[in-house]
């Protein structure tokens, strides 16, 4: 695992274009005064590196030699979950920094703790988002898995746009659902959360490694 | 070291069944045309891809079943793969380090720097032969007892192979029972390396020799029209036409020296001996 995750890090850490995007856009953000906005493009890209490092490790046929290294096929695909909330987690962080240095020299005033739980909730969606392309780009390789998780994300998006129509899209609709959400006992919503991610990051670790296991090099 | 009994491999129409072994203290070299079967062998014998029937057992497991434990031991070249090419050479020494506990690192910068290889440019920008190198280096360095080596010499000049070949021939003295499974389409790697030799056709095992009998009693007999018709052909494995008549192989070379004294008899050479195989007629 340490392996595998010091060659996620290297690469990572060779990806100069990817810095320099990631400084300019940061740097964009935080003096646009998108605290939001930089926590989550931080902690996204940061995230999603791994699903980058797939097709890293695809590049040239190289996955028949990284997989003929001294690791099994259960700690390849865990140490892709554990790099993307690692990287996701420092650029949360980065971006967290980054937006109290700004508040330093420009005087906005940003909550911590507003900022911590935007981080949280960013990572949540970061990992499920790696939870549901990754497999794909296992069963199918970098690129093809691609097509697929935007397939699936185009599904969702029609899903929720049927969904917002039939209820009118009214802002009315729209105020009532806020307010029913709002109404809810936090904790067992809180609950009911994290035993759906639980689920779905299970899930995505059972179908990963059902399809690495059959997987040929 | 490895036991490859029936595997059987089906690839649309490509047929594969092969057994062969590597027996500890040995070079074991598989030698065939492209698209013979040796990628596919190797893949197999590294767990990379499922037989569809029989046994392949490495270091005592089922390939299938190897540890983390069992892998260290394994060095490994790969033909078509490597490294990704977008790590440097810097890079890829803590991995290793990490990964293999006996990792010389020394003795990795040490063979590098020997090699020419710079340490900072990353891998994709390598030339083939650099790539095949540190392919090699990486495979010797981290005290394995078997190399599982494809195509360790394709794309060097004579001098790069022959100092790569010294490589191995050095791993081979570290402990008796270090073994070797190595492939390569250069006959004159294997002819001076290798203990054993396979030959593999179209997913078949056609020959098995110990590469002295090859050398020493295999020979190619170079005959006209009325000098094949008088021959005794009981020691004959395969016969091809040839613009001067017939060429024949045999593993009987003495038999024909004392026996027909008039018939042009060229030593054993593994090239030919491929030719004659794949291509001459069996008898």
């Amino acid at each position: 695992m340490k392996g595998l995750l010091i060659k996620d890090f290297r690469l990572m850490a060779g990806q100069k274009r990817f810095f320099g995007a990631a400084v300019v856009f940061t740097v964009l953000f935080v003096f646009s005064g998108m605290a939001e906005m930089t926590i989550g493009y931080l902690t996204f890209i940061g995230a999603l590196f791994a699903l980058g490092t797939v097709s890293y490790d695809e590049f040239d046929n190289g996955n028949a030699f990284l997989f003929s290294l001294p690791f099994d096929r259960k700690e390849y695909l865990l140490e892709k979950y554990l790099f993307g909330l690692l990287t996701g987690v420092a650029g949360s962080l980065l971006a967290i920094l980054a937006v109290l240095a700004s508040s330093l020299v420009g005087g906005a005033e940003y909550h911590l703790g507003e900022m911590l739980l935007t981080s949280l909730a960013c990572l949540a969606v970061a990992s499920l988002a790696i939870a549901f392309i990754l497999p794909l780009q296992i069963k199918y390789g970098a690129e093809k898995g691609r097509y697929f998780a935007m397939g699936l994300y185009g599904i969702l998006f029609l899903l929720i746009f049927l969904a917002v129509k039939s209820s009118q899209g009214s802002p009315e609709s729209l105020e009532a659902a806020e307010a029913w959400f709002t109404s809810l006992d936090p904790i067992p919503v809180a609950i009911a959360a994290v035993l759906i991610y639980m689920t779905v990051m299970s899930a995505s670790y059972l179908v990963g490694m059902k399809i690495l296991e059959k997987k040929q090099f | 070291m490895l036991k490859i009994e029936h595997f059987i491999k089906n690839y649309g129409d490509f047929h594969m069944d092969c057994s062969m072994e590597v027996l500890p203290g040995r070079v074991t070299g598989l030698i065939g045309a492209n698209g013979a079967g040796k990628t596919t062998i190797f893949k197999a014998a590294l767990g990379l891809i499922s037989p569809d029937g029989g046994k392949i057992r490495i270091l005592g497991k089922d390939s299938r079943e190897l540890t983390k434990e069992d892998k260290r031991k394994i060095g490994v070249v790969l033909a078509d793969s490597g490294f990704s090419g977008y790590l440097t050479i810097r890079d890829i020494l803590p991995v290793l380090g990490s990964m293999y506990p006996k990792f010389d690192r020394a003795a990795f910068l040490g063979l590098c720097r020997r090699f020419g290889l710079p340490e900072k440019k990353q891998i994709r920008q390598f030339s083939t032969g650099m790539k095949v190198k540190l392919k090699v280096i990486s495979a010797v360095t981290h005290d394995a007892s078997l190399l599982v080596l494809d195509e360790p010499t394709a794309g060097l000049d004579v001098i790069a192979r022959e100092e790569l070949l010294e490589l191995i021939r050095e791993f081979m003295e570290k402990k008796e029972e270090n073994s070797v499974l190595i492939s390569s389409h250069i006959s004159s790697d294997l002819e001076g390396l290798c203990d054993d030799l396979y030959m593999i056709h179209k997913g078949r095992i056609i020959l098995h020799e110990d590469t002295d009998v090859l050398l020493s009693e295999y020979a190619l007999l170079k005959v006209d029209e009325e000098q094949f018709q008088k021959l005794d052909r009981q020691y004959l494995l395969s016969v091809k036409k040839e613009s001067y008549g017939y060429a024949c192989l045999t593993a009987q070379k003495q038999f024909y020296l004392e026996n027909y004294p008039g018939i042009v008899v060229e030593k054993g050479a593994i090239d030919e001996l491929i030719v004659m195989m794949e291509r001459g007629e069996k008898l």
